[in-house]
């Protein structure tokens, strides 16, 4: 066995030599078991790694690469934020996944090294792929809201990747004085989970009128209009009469500053003084899609939509909210349903499995108050350069409880089923 | 903190799903003639290679059914008798049930996606 370069440098570290022994045996021994790695485990990865794993019964050799030794979903945060859901519901173990094939390594992906196929881990490991999966979901653009920075998240949470910051923003609602301001500042377009700002007003709402009922919601908006607008102001005037103020741009004149220190936020109609608040900023694909020069002048990363790769590296597929998905909206149901087409075309790719027409589904779900759910959804099929809608379709206002009530089991259900397909 | 009603959708959407199986009975079943005279030439090959087919399809179920079979707000499709799936899938197709995003699922799918996914759900067990 002759090494070059490349592989004597695995020689290097003892994890680095098992990856560099399976990396190089199906040469040696002509019993070719490609390998895939997929970088990030939440909704689009983890589904991804567990539905290749599953398909191709052992013939493929599939990597995980995830820091967090438990996700903790997004989607339903907010629940848990208003009180419908314990903090551990939303909580997933990777032990299934390990146990089902798929080779779980908690470490973070720092670069991908393009040429040589290979991604670097920040313990030095380099892991080699034939194809590589990108899943990074969104980072933020702190300083697109001018005052704020990961510092001051630790103030007004962006609490937009679950965790601790869901559970810093709950505690510091519950903490408000009475009567006191929550400030809310959504993001711009494009952004994870359009629904998911308003949802969060909702359900930290439903928080304060139990427990804070003459305090005061104020939402600085970033836009001029958002998901499901109609159904969300209804609600809140239906459940939570007096509570809410949005302001668009064109009526506070823009963000002019954040500070943590004062608790000031400062817009061209007023300056407003929160008690609590959340500032969720601009975003952009996952660092590690940037570092790997996959992204556009956006900071998204085009893909080619009958098999979600990239548009500058055949051998690399992005999917979920890094991607630009087109008419598909950034969100859980997405990734997920992405995540099959890509496992799929990886497949099809690495041993010849049999494919099918790609289908793209998405349905997002959000809790208004207590049994009033809505929901918007699509149909969608891939175009030639983009992922196209073909039906669509939303919740009414004006719907009966009976209905509502219904959507919100209905999400409940949907819950309990995409977070087995994801961590099975 | 889950209200006790949590119990009660599922519950009515079976009824749901009865009530309409009852009203079309005739529509069911010759439904059933027609799947049982083809099922009488296919052969085993044949057979597998729908539950294979099922199968890919079935991706878009799972994100919402269970595929353990257990139901909660989201009744469970897994062990249906393929009679059942196929007439409440072209009930959606139809219109005849009115959940939103079932109907837009279901439309997207031919008459021989759903026999696929009605074979490979009648073949999975309830873990």
């Amino acid at each position: 066995m002759k090494f070059s370069r490349r592989q004597f440098s695995f020689l290097t570290g003892a994890s680095a030599l098992t990856l560099g022994l399976s990396a190089n045996a199906p040469a040696v021994f002509g019993a070719a078991r490609p390998n895939v790695v997929v970088i990030g485990g939440g909704a689009g990865g983890a589904t991804a790694a567990r539905y290749i794993a599953k398909d191709s019964k052992g013939a493929i050799h599939v990597t995980l690469i995830e820091p967090s030794k438990r996700y903790y979903t997004c989607f339903f945060s907010n629940l848990y934020i208003g009180g419908f859901r314990d903090y551990a519901s939303i909580g997933h173990s990777y032990a299934t996944l390990a146990t089902q094939g798929v080779n779980v390594v908690h470490d973070w992906a720092v670069s991908v090294d393009r040429a040589k196929k290979e991604v670097v881990l920040g313990s030095g490991a380099r892991v080699p792929y034939d194809r590589l999966i990108v899943s990074p979901g969104i980072d933020l653009k702190y300083e697109s809201v001018p005052g704020y920075s990961v510092a001051a998240a630790g103030v007004f949470p962006h609490a937009w990747k679950s965790g601790t910051q869901a559970q810093l923003l709950k505690a510091r609602v519950e903490a408000m004085k009475e009567g006191g301001n929550f400030v809310m500042i959504p993001p711009p377009n494009p952004f994870r989970c359009p629904p998911g700002p308003y949802e969060r007003v909702s359900m930290i709402a439903h928080l304060l009128k139990q427990k804070n009922p003459k305090a005061k919601i104020i939402v600085l908006d970033q836009k001029e209009k958002f998901s499901k607008q109609g159904l969300f102001q209804e609600g809140w005037e239906k459940h939570y009469p007096g509570m809410i103020e949005w302001h668009p741009p064109s009526v506070h004149g823009g963000i002019k500053n954040v500070n943590a220190q004062t608790m000031e936020i400062e817009t061209d109609l007023d300056t407003f003084k929160a008690d609590a608040g959340s500032v969720v900023p601009a975003q952009m694909a996952g660092n590690i899609a940037q570092v790997a020069g996959l992204t556009n002048e956006k900071g998204w990363c085009s893909i080619i939509p009958a098999t979600m790769q990239s548009k500058v590296d055949e051998n690399i597929h992005v999917i979920g909210d890094a991607s630009v998905a087109s008419a598909m909206p950034k969100s859980g149901f997405a990734a997920n349903s992405q995540a099959k087409v890509c496992a799929m075309a990886v497949r099809g790719a690495l041993t010849g499995a049999k494919t099918f027409a790609p289908r793209f589904a998405n349905t997002c779900w959000s809790l208004i108050a207590t049994n009033d759910g809505v929901k918007v959804g699509a149909k969608y099929k891939a175009g030639e350069t983009k992922i196209e809608a073909t039906e669509k379709f939303i919740s009414k206002t004006g719907e009966k409880a009976s209905l509502r009530k219904q959507t919100y089991m209905e999400s409940e259900g949907w819950y309990a089923g995409i977070t087995a397909d994801i961590f099975g | 903190m889950l209200d006790i009603t949590v119990l009660l959708p599922s519950y009515m959407r079976w009824l749901e799903y009865w009530v309409f199986l009852v009203s079309r009975t005739i529509f069911a079943a010759a439904l059933l003639i027609g799947f049982a005279s083809s099922k009488a030439v296919a052969n085993k090959d044949r057979n597998e290679e729908k539950i294979a087919f099922g199968e890919y399809l079935s991706g878009e179920c799972v994100t919402c059914h269970l595929i353990s079979g257990t139901s909660k707000g989201i009744p469970s499709i897994v062990g249906l008798e393929i009679k059942t799936f196929v007439s409440v899938m072209h009930a959606y197709k139809a219109r005849k049930l009115d959940n939103k995003v079932m109907t837009t699922i279901a439309s997207a799918l031919s008459d021989e996606e759903i026999e696929a996914l009605a074979i490979y759900f009648a073949s999975v067990k309830p873990r």
